[in-house]
């Protein structure tokens, strides 16, 4: 503690009047209070009068029952809002953040309420004079301001202390026999008129002397601030264990309160110390809360709605059904996934889910409830909101199945205590607001009020700087005293002219009063306790080096035993070993023959298959998986291991390619053969593709395509058509035997169902071809080459039904890149029935044999589980979701890789000048 | 000692009377330079504040102030004997700095924080902050670490969310046809645009139609200033020659559709647009159509063989014009003659241009109302409107001086890589500077270590500042040229190699920066070039003959440092896990991407499980992860249920699974679901934290990769939305762009880098790898422009998507561009070659062509070298083969069987048999642990209101109670308005009037009855609201009583209690007095036991009173 412990406990017993700096020194002393009470024998005593300035007079004016005109500082946010904004619209002009410029000029307005400047008043000993823009819009929005509150007879903190001032100097309240004025640095002209005029009713005024403590310190400078941080624990610990309390002071506190947590948590799992609740005096904002946030993204709902937001909401924990059913609530997001939209309205949502049976209890509740919020389109006053969010959020099972722990105990009452009577409070000076203003309003309040729950371990405080003094620990240390903190560089405040603040000397407006400010501050640190120690970090987090503060009694590296231990200790932490890892070979799966997952494998109705033939499902598509990496197969198809989808903008893929088979299927329905074709006009083509086209698109289930691609794609797909069918006009003369015709083949011990797109008859009486189309660029080396990466073509020729089979190629239907890759048999007198590379009969034959024995070797493989991890060339693993499952990366290392320049390359100098 | 070759320029680098531009090549001593200036400024100055110098990073903002800082310090005591020449002259330039200090009184070595040495990005911030209302921005924005989740949220809204005005709609459909309606291709430009928005915006405001007269005009001017210089190319006799040969050829080319065919000009065309058709036809006949001067002359070109004299002596007089051309004028510039495109749009490129044109001014206004919601933004954002402020407040001068900004001289470093905003932003904060008041502008920098292309940096900029100055501010050139850095071979080599290397003529439009030989300062030392032609491109024998480089050097000397530089951390992979392999410490920085290593996709597999329990790929991932490694078998057993929850609960796949599997399935299924089920109630970093200590993650992996996992916990504070992930996309993405950080060997003497982070250090030997390889090439853009001081604008769109050729506009800029990177690529071999001290070792291979003869690949940096270096890989130096002969490195086989192996924790770490119930156990355990907390209930709002209106009425009781002449009715009822300002200022502004009432019912109602006046009547030992502290069963606790006094009569202690509450509907007085006394006795228990001991002799009671009806209970 930094004053006469006794000295001020017996001035709160006489019951002096005791004005803090702080909160938290009022806190401190209280606490100090209580056990100076406790010391003395006693079981009970009167609170003793112990409060900061703002309270002190909030109490007064409540006692005066005169709080009925005291705006609150969301209801003069409000204000401020309202005021700016009319000025900018007056003005024409625009702010990107006004909310923040609001916090800025309120802030502003606070500094000149303390300093007890009028920017209205011609009476001021110092001429006001508003130069820049800046200083003229305060201006203007301040007269607004103080004329609003005139005309509505409102007080507001900010000037309450001249408020009370008067009361006590017209006698309305007796004066205290004596204040005392505690931690104060520094005395703002408000507050000192106001001490004086209890001095002339007679208040003795005291200002406590600061108790020197002949104090051990040591300065210490850390490479880093991390290392700084686990020195400090290794220190706090230490100290701890031998029973002492501890405060550790942190000047940017908020910027490290996340590194904190972790290395005192780090460092209890690594040494296995006691837990000790670190009372870390900066919490997070409420809205940041997991039960809060989620309240508040179900109010803001905004039609159309994100994927993302929907399934934030459906998989929370905080409403019906989010812990009891959260699997299923999982699962259905899931499912939206794989509708490729990344946004709808709650009604299409709503409908998807229901079709495919995941509409649970609470679900429906989540939706019904987002339907109900989008509809309200009414403006209303606050408090009517606040009925209809609280019946909302009820409705929606909000907070959750189960009941909330303490912690979340503790955020909620400071909800439904703080927030939501602040929110009402907006009533009289916003009377009317729509759905989504009101619950962004609850948003601000919500990010604007920090949350932090109560810890009850008092041996471990960590503050920030300004809070430092009102420590009582036995033992201290300062941290991050590097250069730039201490002292700061100047800080103006925008809104109020330059000069104006220098004359008046305000906070952070000269250096001599920053100097100044640094030595008591190093005094008052001094005098914290019988242990202070100090620290910097060499170097910032971005490697910048910085010096230490020169107010650092000698900056120096510690050189006391413990340090060196410490420092050692830090160093060499024990290493949970690593265990000697076991190595299995690990390279095949269960055979199908002891798959017990039959039902998803079997097509018809037998339950079990323990013999080959084995139904599979996947189609030629496994085969071709297997061909490409036998544990992509397996993980896809025999352990259905997929990531996540994420719809993607514009028309997906796989949409575009849907789509164009079955504009081509309809097509081909239709005009059966080339001769039909050929007898078409280009318009007549169009003109029909056009109204195939359309009667796709309108079916939705096909595949959706968003509204405004509607047309454009449509457009697309028949210029698309049009380019494809000028190759089918050039080949020789066909008729299309059958299209997306589905077949169950043999292949090897696997019955596989299998889809050809297109089988078409080369006339007259030349055998049959084979198309599949392709929206992709295909090479012909995957389908001829040795890994058979485009299996169906191959498996169709062999074991179709439609034989003899000619010719098989890849359509290619790609704007601007139409072709057909594949092969066919041709006798050197006739023209080869597909205009691709032929074969002769002979080659042809050795070929089928090739591919029946590929073939073969892979279904065996299928059947017997195999699933290495072998891709067959490097780009497969690129368009594969298994990496992590398939731990390819552990395996090999990549070899093949460009150098790249520029984009690759961002990230190279840290910030700088980079735009 | 002898005079520097450049003292003169370092003299005058220092007189404070002039503004000067510094070119400064690599080891010249730049830093210390600028610091002298620096104490020289300062020295002359009123506050230390009006220096400011702006470096390009942070990390050397923070060293000069430091070494300011150190010289000033330095200069507090006598300088010692031996200090060099520039030591001393820093030495008295500190000393008349702490003259000036003492004067002035500013206490700088107190109060450092004074001097102003700052990035340009953090001078823009303090303008913005320091002004609010002109910069549009209201305040200063918290730049987002990740802003393109913000271009590609402000892309999305636009392209899907909003409904825009028609004409912006049609143009974007005209968009998204030509690029056959690909909407994410689209998305993705149009991304890249507001990322490089700064230099397109100020381009794009105007109407476009006539935009397009200027752009047409600029193109023309284009076009016409590539045929001017192919005029210049020729003598005027060529050209008469060329004349007749062009009009012989037209008539006689075979090939009709060839472009000579056109040539119908009646004499040598003028260099104008019109007759462009005219030049193409003679650059047609000239040029193969690789663009090299033609070998031969055939009847294709127009000179048919043949007996006919006049044919022949044509084609032997084409053969002639040939050959001199070949031997004076450079084919480039023909063949650009060729590819020029007609000087205006055509109607299809317009259209599309239009309408990229019309889309874009919309589009950033929507990342403005982007940024507003999520009150971030980039970079540029705030660059762009710190420049608006000043230009926009008319005299920046004036403003800077009034908010306390005031400057009087800026330094700049590294102003090569400025780009055109930070330029203009420099001028626009000079502008209105007289240079009578010694204001002063001092540029330093080395156009040729210019190598931030990709970030905007213009080097034309830098040369364009030292002919024309920067606003109206004139610049004195300076250059400096001595070396201190490399031994005098190097320098001679550096000399030798980028004579060749750099341009001849320096352009600033094009980049073109010339080379300025250095002058060595140390002496020699040794050979200071090892140049290695590499046999194969086999980037893993490249990468063993390096490593043993390195090893020997460290082998044959304790001091020195190794540098391994490369162009694209893509080279890297190879050689990092060789240097790992060996053993051998080095330090790399964001060399090694992150996303690459298991553990770190272990992790995110890990997260997902824990966020999404659906997703099965990750739940699975984390079971065949180390710390669980459970076979294929057993995970198909598993894989069936779609949830670890469900697989969990299952009793069937506990008989399924054999007893190894069942403890390993077990264990980590029961941490991932308890996981689960936290979710949401601590942040995400947290409960990821814990699960994976619960895992035994340390036991998993060595503790560099458990540093590299550590790293993930970053993006997730970032992604962490209330304990929760809502876009797993953007949390993949941000982890992307990870990298190792290997601070295992902070001593470590081999350093890994790229070129461009090597930037301005040193080291004794420096390893090129990998110069033959080729660069990667950059997307295309919906969108090229490029701007000519002379000539205007230039701007094209990208070609339908799908179409053979590109835009011919497009296809000029792209061949500009490429022309400028190719300058550039220069220049990175610059810097990468004189990080050295003493020695360079380069490590090339070049293909070998059909001809025999070795090539490089196009587009690497050996190409670059090729002049100088082609020597080495000539058939007779192919010594070259042998190299490796005697590596010492283990050749580690890539492993035939990949795959097959599974690493995982030994059985022992995990726990016996988990019976599959008990975790069903383990789950109700949870629930009714849970259960037992406290319950909560939202308070409904007629509880809140009930809440204020007791609070407000026990206030004015205690008021009534201060003074018995306030006890009237007629007094109370003179509260009425405070009350009803009272009730509307809490929120209850229609209920004001109807509390009011209530309230005061109450007041009167508590003066009308009995108990009511006996309370209130003036008693002894009255004290309302009184706070007391004290001990109750060895807890400290605290109570307000409403109320407590002693009756006059009896000599009792009171304490009576306020409730506004009154008996229901029907509810009997007795029943409810019952009720109420039950609910609060506890309290008013409590109240009694701390007043007892405060007031010990008196007899203690307690009541409550209800002012709603005047009731009284004693309790
Ligand atoms: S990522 Fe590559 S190795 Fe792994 S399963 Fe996919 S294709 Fe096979």
């Amino acid at each position: 503690m930094l004053y006469c412990v006794d000295e001020l406990c017996a001035a709160a017993h006489r019951n002096a009047l005791i004005l803090t700096v702080n909160q938290r020194m009022a806190r401190t002393l209280l606490q100090e209070y209580s056990q100076w009470q406790l010391r003395h024998g006693n079981s009970v005593w009167e609170k003793p009068l112990v409060f900061t300035p703002a309270a002190w007079w909030q109490r007064c004016l409540l006692q005066n029952v005169a709080s009925g005109s005291l705006l609150n500082h969301a209801q003069q946010q409000t204000i401020w809002r309202r005021i700016i904004r009319n000025d900018l619209k007056q003005r024409k002009y625009a702010l990107l953040q006004v909310d923040a410029t609001v916090k800025q000029a309120l802030k502003a307005y606070a500094g000149l309420c303390d300093y007890l400047i009028d920017p209205d008043s011609s009476a001021s000993p110092y001429l006001y004079t508003a130069a820049t823009p800046e200083e003229q819009a305060f201006k203007r929005w301040y007269s607004a301001y103080m004329e609003y509150c005139t005309s509505h007879s409102y007080m507001d903190p900010q000037r309450l202390g001249t408020y009370v001032q008067e009361q006590f100097s017209q006698g309305v309240f007796p004066p205290p026999a004596e204040l005392w004025l505690v931690g104060f640095d520094e005395v703002a002209p408000q507050l000192r008129a106001f001490t004086q005029t209890l001095a002339q009713k007679g208040t003795q005024i005291v200002v406590p002397d600061i108790e020197h403590k002949n104090s051990f310190s040591e300065v210490y400078a850390c490479a880093d601030p991390i290392a700084e941080l686990e020195l400090v624990a290794h220190w706090a610990y230490t100290h701890i264990a031998r029973g002492h309390s501890v405060g550790v002071i942190v000047p940017e506190l908020e910027r490290y309160q996340s590194s904190i947590e972790r290395v005192f948590r780090q460092y209890e799992t690594t040494y296995g110390t006691e837990n000790i609740e670190l009372n870390l005096s900066v919490g997070q904002p409420l809205s940041q809360y997991g039960v809060i946030q989620a309240a508040l993204r179900l109010l803001q709902v905004e039609e159309p709605l994100d994927l993302d937001e929907f399934g934030y909401l459906l998989r929370s924990p905080w409403f019906n059904g989010g812990q009891h059913q959260m699997d299923e609530h999982a699962e259905a997001e899931a499912f939206l996934r794989t509708c490729a939209r990344p946004r709808a309205n709650i009604d299409t949502y709503t409908r998807l889910l229901r079709q495919k049976g995941y509409f649970h209890s609470g679900i429906e509740s989540i939706c019904a409830t987002l339907k109900h919020l989008v509809d309200i389109k009414e403006r209303k006053a606050p408090t009517t909101w606040l009925e209809t969010f609280s019946e909302t959020l009820q409705k929606v099972g909000w907070p959750g199945d189960y009941p909330p722990d303490s912690q979340m105990y503790q955020v909620l009452r400071a909800w439904e205590e703080q927030i939501l009577p602040l929110f009402a409070s907006l009533t009289p000076v916003e009377p009317k607001m729509s759905r989504m203003e009101a619950a962004r309003q609850l948003q601000r309040l919500c990010a604007d009020s920090v949350f932090q729950a109560a810890a009850r371990d008092k041996r471990l405080h960590i503050v920030g700087l300004l809070e430092g003094v009102a420590l009582a620990c036995d033992a201290v240390w300062v941290t991050g005293l590097h250069d730039q903190v201490l002292p700061s560089a100047l800080n103006y405040n925008t809104f109020i002219p330059v000069a104006i603040q220098k004359h008046y000397a305000m906070p952070r407006a000269s250096m001599e009063r920053e100097m100044e400010f640094c030595t008591r501050l190093l005094q008052q640190l001094h005098a914290l306790a019988p242990e202070v120690n100090f620290s910097y970090a060499r170097c910032a987090e971005d490697g910048s080096v910085r010096g230490a503060s020169p107010f650092l009694p000698v900056a120096q590296s510690g050189t006391e035993q413990w340090l060196k231990s410490a420092l050692q200790l830090t160093a060499e932490r024990p290493e949970v070993e690593q265990s000697v890892l076991e190595l299995i070979q690990d390279c095949a799966g269960l055979p199908l023959a002891a798959d017990p997952d039959k039902i998803d494998v079997g097509y018809g109705d037998e339950r079990f298959i323990s013999a080959p033939p084995y139904a599979v499902k996947g189609g030629t598509y496994l085969l071709k998986e297997q061909a490409m990496c036998p544990f992509r197969a397996y993980a896809h198809f025999r352990m259905h291991a997929r990531a996540l989808e994420a719809p993607v903008e514009g028309v997906d893929m796989r949409v575009r390619g849907s789509l164009i088979h079955l504009l081509l299927q309809h097509f081909w329905e239709e005009v059966k053969t080339q001769e039909q074709l050929l007898q078409l006009s280009t318009e007549q083509c169009r003109l029909l593709l056009t109204r195939r086209c359309q009667a796709i698109m309108q079916d939705n289930k096909h595949a959706y395509v968003p509204q405004n691609l509607h047309e454009l794609e449509l457009d697309r797909l028949v210029k698309l058509a049009l380019e494809w069918l000028e190759i089918d006009k050039d080949r020789p003369p066909f008729r299309v035997l059958s299209v997306e015709e589905r077949e169950v083949l043999q292949v090897g011990p696997l019955h596989i169902n299998a889809i050809a797109d297109r089988v078409d008859e080369i006339l007259p009486n030349a055998g049959m071809v084979l198309l599949d189309y392709k929206t992709g660029v295909v090479a012909l080396k995957d389908i001829l080459g040795e890994h058979m990466l485009e299996p169906q073509l191959p498996v169709y020729a062999l074991h179709g039904q439609h034989q003899p089979v000619v010719g098989f190629a890849v359509a290619q239907v790609r704007a601007g890149a139409c072709v057909l890759k594949g092969t066919c048999v041709a006798d050197e007198d006739n023209l080869p029935p597909l205009p691709v590379k032929s074969m002769d009969v002979s080659e042809w034959d050795a070929a089928r044999t090739q591919w029946r024995a590929q073939l073969d070797t892979l279904a065996q493989d299928i059947a017997a589980g195999r699933a290495d991890v072998a891709p067959v060339q490097d780009n497969v693993c690129q368009f594969c979701d298994l990496s992590a499952l398939c731990r390819i990366k552990q395996q090999t290392r990549s070899d093949k890789a460009e150098a790249t320049v520029g984009s690759d390359e961002t990230d190279v100098a840290e910030g700088g000048m980079q735009l | 000692m002898t005079e520097l070759s450049d003292a003169t320029s370092r003299q005058r680098a220092l007189d404070p009377d002039i503004s000067c531009i510094v070119r400064a090549p690599a080891g010249s001593g730049k830093t210390e330079l600028l610091i002298q200036r620096f104490l020289v400024v300062l020295a002359r100055v009123q506050k230390p504040s009006e220096v400011l110098a702006i470096t390009f990073t942070r990390k050397a903002a923070a060293e000069m102030r430091e070494r300011i800082l150190g010289a000033l310090t330095a200069a507090v005591v006598p300088l010692a004997s031996n200090a060099s020449a520039h030591q001393s002259k820093t030495y008295a330039l500190a000393r008349a700095v702490l003259q000036r200090d003492a004067e002035l009184n500013w206490n700088l070595l107190s109060a450092p924080a004074q001097l102003r040495i700052q990035t340009i990005d953090s001078l823009n911030a303090e303008l913005v902050r320091r002004m609010p209302w002109l910069s549009r921005l209201g305040a200063l924005p918290k730049v987002s670490e990740f802003p393109q989740q913000h271009y590609l949220n402000a892309v999305n809204s636009f392209l899907f969310k909003l409904r825009l005005e028609p004409e912006v709609s049609a143009a974007l459909h005209t968009i998204l046809a030509h690029l056959d309606n690909r909407a994410d291709i689209l998305a993705g430009m149009l991304v890249d645009l507001l990322w490089r928005r700064d230099q397109w915006m100020r381009h794009l405001l105007t109407d476009p139609e006539q935009m397009r007269t200027a752009l047409e005009q600029s193109l023309q001017e284009k076009v016409e200033d590539v045929l001017q210089q192919a005029q210049r190319s020729l003598s005027g006799a060529t050209a008469v020659r060329l004349h007749a040969l062009a009009t012989f050829a037209a008539s006689n080319c075979d090939n009709a559709s060839s472009q000579i065919c056109d040539y119908t000009a009646t004499s040598f065309p003028e260099p104008i647009a019109p007759e462009l058709a005219q030049w193409q036809a003679v650059a047609t006949m000239l040029l193969t159509t690789q663009g090299q001067w033609r070998k031969r002359m055939d009847k294709n070109c127009g000179f048919p063989a043949g007996k006919d004299p006049y044919a022949k002596q044509m084609k032997t007089e084409a053969l002639e014009v040939l050959e001199e051309l070949r031997t004076s004028v450079d084919p480039v510039l023909w063949s650009e003659v060729n590819l020029l495109p007609e000087p205006h749009y055509g109607a299809e490129a317009w259209e599309v241009l239009r309408a990229i044109v019309t889309v874009l001014p919309r589009l950033v206004a929507q990342l403005w109302l982007e940024f507003r919601t999520s009150a971030e933004a980039d970079f540029s954002e705030i660059a762009l409107s710190a420049r608006q402020a000043l230009v926009d407040c008319g005299n920046p001068t004036d403003l800077l001086l009034q908010i306390d900004q005031q400057i009087e001289h800026v330094l700049v470093d590294e102003f090569q890589d400025t780009s055109w905003l930070q330029f203009s932003l420099l001028e626009t904060l000079v502008a209105g500077w007289d240079q009578s008041r010694g204001r002063t502008l001092f540029i330093v920098g080395d156009p040729m270590q210019s190598i931030y292309r990709f970030r905007e940096a213009q080097v034309g900029l830098f040369l364009r500042a030292g002919s024309e100055g920067i606003g109206q501010i004139p610049l004195v050139p300076l250059q400096l040229t001595a070396n201190f850095r490399s031994q005098s071979n190097l320098v001679a080599l550096a000399n030798q190699w980028f004579a060749s290397v750099f341009p001849t003529r320096e352009h600033a439009a094009s980049g073109a920066v010339g080379f300025s030989s250095g002058v060595p300062v140390k002496p020699e030392d040794g050979e200071a070039l090892c140049f290695l032609p590499m046999p194969q491109p086999d980037l893993r024998s490249e990468a063993e003959a390096i490593v043993n480089q390195v090893k020997e050097l460290l082998a044959s000397n304790a001091e020195d440092t190794v540098a391994i530089l490369v162009r694209s951390r893509s080279h890297l992979p190879e050689i990092i896990a060789l240097l790992q392999q060996e053993a051998i410490a080095y330090q790399a920085q964001d060399i090694d991407p992150l996303r690459d290593k298991m553990v770190v996709q272990d992790g995110v597999s890990l997260l997902k499980a824990l966020l999404h329990p659906a997703d099965k790929l990750s739940w699975l991932s984390v079971l065949r992860a180390p710390w669980c490694g459970l076979s294929l078998a057993d995970m198909s057993h598993i894989a069936r249920f779609a949830t670890i929850g469900a697989a969990l609960a299952s009793d069937e796949l506990a008989t399924e699974l054999d007893e190894g599997a069942r403890r390993r399935f077990y264990f980590v299924g029961t941490i991932l679901l308890r996981g689960q089920r936290q979710r949401g109630r601590v942040s995400v970093r947290h409960l990821w934290e814990e699960c994976l200590t619960a895992l035994k993650v340390q036991g998993c992996w060595s503790s560099s990769e458990l540093e590299n996992l550590a790293q993930l916990g970053t993006v997730l504070e970032r992604c962490d939305s209330g304990g929760d992930i809502d876009n797993f996309a953007h949390m993949e993405h941000q982890i992307q762009l990870l990298f190792a950080r290997d601070q295992m060997y902070p001593d470590a003497r081999v350093h890994v880098m790229t070129i461009h982070k090597a930037k301005g250090l040193e080291f004794d030997h420096v390893i090129l790898p990998g110069l033959g390889r080729r660069a990667r090439r950059s997307p295309k853009a919906l969108l090229r422009w490029e701007e000519d001081a002379q000539l205007g604008l230039l701007l094209a769109p990208l070609a339908q998507r799908g179409a053979k050729d590109a835009n011919p506009v497009y296809a000029m800029l792209e061949r500009m561009d490429k022309r400028k990177e190719a300058y550039e690529t220069g220049r990175l071999l610059y810097v990468a070659m004189t990080r050295a001290r003493k020695k360079l070792y380069c490590y090339a291979y070049a293909a070998l062509g059909a001809d025999g003869k070795c090539a490089p690949a196009s587009g690497s940096l050996l190409e670059l070298l090729w002049p100088v270096c082609r020597d080495y890989f000539t058939p007779e130096a192919q010594s070259f083969l042998e190299i490796q002969e005697n590596t010492s490195i283990e050749k580690t086989e890539r492993r035939e069987d990949a795959g097959v192996h599974l690493q995982r924790l030994p059985l022992e770490c995990f726990p016996p048999v988990f019976p599959a119930a008990g975790v069903e156990q383990e789950a109700q355990h949870y629930s009714l642990e849970q259960k037992s907390a406290s319950t909560y209930r939202p308070v409904s709002s007629a509880v809140q209101r009930s809440a204020i209106l007791g609070t407000v009425t026990h206030e004015y009781l205690a008021f009534l109670g201060e003074e018995s002449e306030r006890q009237k009715p007629e007094y109370v009822e003179t509260l009425r308005a405070g009350l009803e300002k009272r009730f509307s200022l809490a929120g209850y502004v229609s209920a004001a009037q109807t509390m009011t009432q209530e309230c005061l019912v109450m007041l009167k109602n508590t003066l009308a009855s009995s108990q009511g006046r006996w309370i209130l009547a003036q008693q002894r030992a009255r004290v309302a609201e009184l706070e007391l502290c004290g001990l109750h069963d060895g807890d400290l606790i605290t109570g307000v009583l409403d109320l407590t006094f002693v009756d006059f009569q009896t000599q009792e202690r009171w304490i009576v209690d306020y409730k506004t509450a009154a008996p229901e509907k029907g509810e009997a007085l007795e029943v409810f007095y019952q009720r109420q006394a039950e609910q609060h006795a506890p309290q008013l228990e409590r109240y009694r036991i701390l007043l007892q001991q405060f007031d010990a002799e008196r007899q203690c009671r307690a009541g409550l009173y209800f002012p709603a009806f005047g009731g009284w209970c004693e309790v």
